[in-house]
């Protein structure tokens, strides 16, 4: 109640600052270049990590750099790692060596990165709250829960000397470059600074800021961290090789207020997340929005929901007019026709008439299934965010309810402010008929969007039961193949025949959407960005003093 | 205060667990359970001070937010307790001045103004208040100190008022006492007489209303640290308390338990010190 009323009131008060004297693109630029963000880190331990590890990414990416790292179009270049060779043991084992790019230093300025760091790090990482994401090593699972030497010897981690790391996976893991790029847990820790240290001890190094530490390799180093008053004060590392020419931030302040917005309008933030969908129809001049690797999509319970009443709503929903009809709150909708965005590499461009072979919006074929399944439910109820989000997702699933009422479809739409928790019993069995959520990607790779509806998967779908299991194994063989995949153009296919299998063959999902992610900031701050992950990207951020218009 | 500490984590901790996780693979319920055990340790009343022994020992008791330390939390109570100090000032300072009015200027054109003002505070909701005065703080541009001072006097306007209406009746019943008809009778002026004998004579009434001045002045820094965003304990309970954050609402409610049960303390000791009917009681006691 009373944060309702705060955030009332505060929407009221930015309502009144911008009535006032300042235009928050006269802005003029600082020294200090201020962000706010939804939610700080919870941790500076990049290897030990969090439950609820996405708030740490944007402060991490800062800080640090991986083994590899994207280009513009989300390909896999060099990063930490100058180079490495691919091999495939004889039982099946994929191996990695990486060599380290040559004249890396630390942010104290002398020490240089060593294969060790990656080999202290990794092993850390298995044992954290992130070890699962690190799972695909040769040797982890036995690693995580004997944790002896003899199960850290047979990890499959090697330094062979100063400059080579020697990576074996369990499998042939196609993805797994582009996960180095972004994945936190996979960066390395400074091993001569902490070896020895005990765990308390190394948590503290990471978590109690001091005296230039924790070393860092990425753009940013941690100066303070008030966790109270929720600020993150860094400064520009001054071994970082790749700084701007010119404009380079020297001082980096992120914080976490519910005054994020007046900040703003009182120039005292110079970039904001724009998460209030029906503030779009009248957009800041400064808007500017970044294309995300992520997917909404309508998702059913498929115990309750049968195949054909699956099916028909799939065809009933036309997803092109549920997006026209919210323009004002989704501008330039980027319509899903699969799972993968266009934009990921792996997935068929929106162009490719392979694509015809996914459930589209038919009207007249949803009439005629409905037909067939008999009696409709009385009443069919979707769950769908109704707090925390930066979608409109109560619009769009009013929007769906719409659509599918002239079919005889009465939906009940609740919503919650806990998805997880409310999606499903203690006991596992899901609640509602029909839910709406957005996946993101953790990594440039078509697995991470596929990855939730694996066995184990939050895909709240139930789909696992279908069939006794024949579909999702299915799924999970086609994903299995196609992180093996060598060739691009197989990969695809077998993505794409995964998706087939998910969408056409179960309709377990409906992707509706691409969505984008919105935010101001000043026209001076060039380089500073969402990435495809939704995480912001502060290694190319730069100041230009010159006004746009003088350019 | 060992026994609100037991009886809060016993609530707490018992209360069901709610995790919302974005995570991919449904693996992480069960480390954040596990994560939830460290801190909080099994729920059973020999563990109600793990959160506590964690503290001494440097760790944090955050779970759902951020990782809290000893450090953390004592940074967040001194700014409450700072605040809190300033607002009891403002507060006994505003009650002075209102008690006195309310006796002295009774009969004038301005006593019923006067008789109006409590009606009106106590029938304003605090939150209202605060909402306000945060608007004239932004409109304004008030200061980093200005809005820390504001955020006191919105803390101390409902505790003063109340200590205000007390304090004048108590003045009033003194001032129908001999020995007050007395002063005046011997020259004094009302004022003086008020200010001289009637005033130290009616302290022991405000004692009795110091602990729900207490809770009343807490209850306004959850309020005011809100809507003013001041990184105090109680902004860091209200988050806390959201996000369901055992580790910290244990600590924190154990240590809000802590300040009321001093207060009270304090109180009676300086019942002791001001009360001569009080200091009788305890020598026919003891």
């Amino acid at each position: 109640m009373t944060r309702t009323l705060l955030v009332s009131t505060l929407v009221v008060l930015t309502g009144c600052a911008r009535c006032g004297k300042k235009e928050a693109n006269s802005c003029p630029p600082r020294d200090t270049v201020t962000i706010a963000l939804p939610s700080l880190p919870n941790t500076l331990d990049w290897s030990q990590s969090h439950e609820q590890s996405a708030q740490n990414y944007p402060a991490l990416l800062a800080m640090m750099r991986g083994l590899t790292t994207l280009d513009a179009d989300n390909s896999v270049k060099p990063g930490l790692a100058a180079s490495w060779d691919v091999s495939t043991t004889a039982d099946g084992k994929q191996v990695y060596v990486f060599h380290l790019a040559p004249g890396v230093v630390w942010s104290d300025g002398k020490s240089p990165l060593r294969a060790q760091d990656f080999v202290f790090a990794w092993r850390r990482a298995l044992l954290g709250a992130d070890g699962a994401e690190l799972e695909d090593l040769d040797g982890a699972s036995a690693w995580r829960s004997a944790r002896t030497p003899e199960a850290a010897a047979a990890l499959g981690l090697t330094a062979i000397d100063d400059q080579t790391l020697q990576v074996t996976l369990r499998g042939a893991r196609g993805y797994f470059l582009s996960r180095l790029a972004n994945v936190y847990p996979y960066f390395p820790a400074p091993s001569f600074e902490l070896e020895g240290k005990s765990e308390a001890e190394v948590q503290r190094y990471f978590n109690e800021p001091a005296n230039g530490r924790p070393l860092v390799l990425g753009a940013f180093r941690v100066t303070a961290w008030d966790r109270v008053g929720q600020r993150l004060e860094l400064e520009a590392n001054p071994s970082y090789a790749d700084k701007p020419a010119t404009g380079a931030v020297a001082h980096l302040v992120l914080l976490q207020s519910e005054l994020g917005a007046l900040m703003y309008e009182q120039c005292n933030v110079d970039f904001l997340f724009f998460d209030e969908p029906s503030q779009l129809a009248r957009p800041p001049a400064d808007l500017a929005s970044a294309k995300l690797l992520s997917t909404y999509w309508l998702g059913f319970n498929t115990t309750r929901v049968p195949l054909k009443l699956r099916t028909a709503i799939a065809q009933a929903i036309d997803r092109q007019a549920l997006l026209g009809g919210l323009s004002a709150l989704v501008p330039n909708p980027r319509i899903a026709k699969a799972f993968l965005p266009p934009e990921m590499p792996g997935a068929l461009a929106d162009s490719d008439a392979r694509l015809a072979a996914l459930p589209a919006s038919d009207a007249a074929r949803a009439k005629a299934l409905l037909a067939e399944v008999g009696p409709l439910p009385a009443e069919l109820t979707l769950l769908v965010r109704g707090t925390g989000s930066f979608l409109p997702e109560t619009a769009l699933a009013e929007g769906i309810r719409r659509q599918l009422a002239p079919l005889g479809l009465k939906v009940k739409i609740i919503t919650t402010s806990n998805f997880s928790n409310d999606v499903k019993e203690a006991d596992g069995t899901l609640r509602y008929d029909l839910f709406l959520k957005r996946t993101g990607a953790d990594y440039a790779h078509p697995n991470t969007l596929l990855t939730p509806f694996q066995s184990g998967g939050n895909h709240y779908t139930d789909w696992q039961k279908l069939e006794g299991g024949a579909s999702i194994a299915k799924f999970q063989k086609l994903l299995a193949e196609g992180a093996g995949a060598a060739d691009d153009a197989r990969r695809t296919q077998l993505y794409f025949d995964a998706q087939q299998v998910l969408l056409a063959e179960q309709v377990a999902a409906v992707p509706l959407y691409f969505p984008n992610r919105y935010f101001r900031k000043r026209p001076w701050l060039e380089g500073l960005s969402v990435d495809p992950f939704n995480f912001l990207t502060f290694r190319a951020m730069r100041v230009n003093a010159t006004p746009p218009a003088a350019k | 205060m060992p026994i609100s500490a037991v009886l809060v984590y016993l609530l707490v901790v018992n209360l069901p667990f709610r995790q919302d996780s974005d995570r991919k693979i449904a693996t992480s319920e069960n480390d954040a359970i596990a994560l939830r055990a460290q801190v909080l340790g099994s729920g059973g009343v020999q563990d109600a001070f793990v959160p506590w022994k964690r503290l001494f020992s440097g760790e944090s008791v955050g779970l759902a937010g951020q990782p809290f330390t000893a450090k953390d939390l004592g940074r967040a109570a001194s700014l409450s307790l700072g605040l809190g100090l300033i607002a009891l000032l403002l507060a006994l300072a505003w009650a002075l001045l209102l008690a006195v009015a309310r006796v002295q200027l009774a009969a004038s054109r301005v006593g019923f103004l006067l008789e109006v003002i409590p009606g009106l505070v106590f029938g304003s909701p605090l939150f209202l208040l605060a909402v306000v005065a945060a608007l004239l703080a932004i409109a304004f541009g008030v200061s980093f100190t200005g809005s820390h001072l504001l955020a006191a006097a919105v803390m101390a306007l409902g505790p003063g008022t109340f200590l205000g209406v007390v304090w004048s009746d108590a003045l009033r019943a003194e001032a129908a006492r001999p020995y007050f008809l007395a002063a005046l009778a011997r020259g004094c002026s009302r004022r003086q007489a008020l200010l001289k004998h009637a005033l130290p004579n009616a302290l022991p009434a405000l004692l009795d209303a110091a602990a729900p001045v207490a809770s009343s002045l807490l209850l306004g820094s959850f309020v005011a640290e809100n809507f003013f965003q001041l990184k105090g304990f109680g902004l860091v309970y209200l988050e806390a308390a959201r996000r369901v954050d055992a580790g910290v609402v244990v600590v924190a409610t154990t240590l809000f338990a802590a300040v009321l049960i001093l207060v009270s303390l304090a109180v009676e000791l300086v019942r002791l010190l001001v009360d001569p009917k009080a200091r009788d009681a305890a020598k026919e006691t003891a």
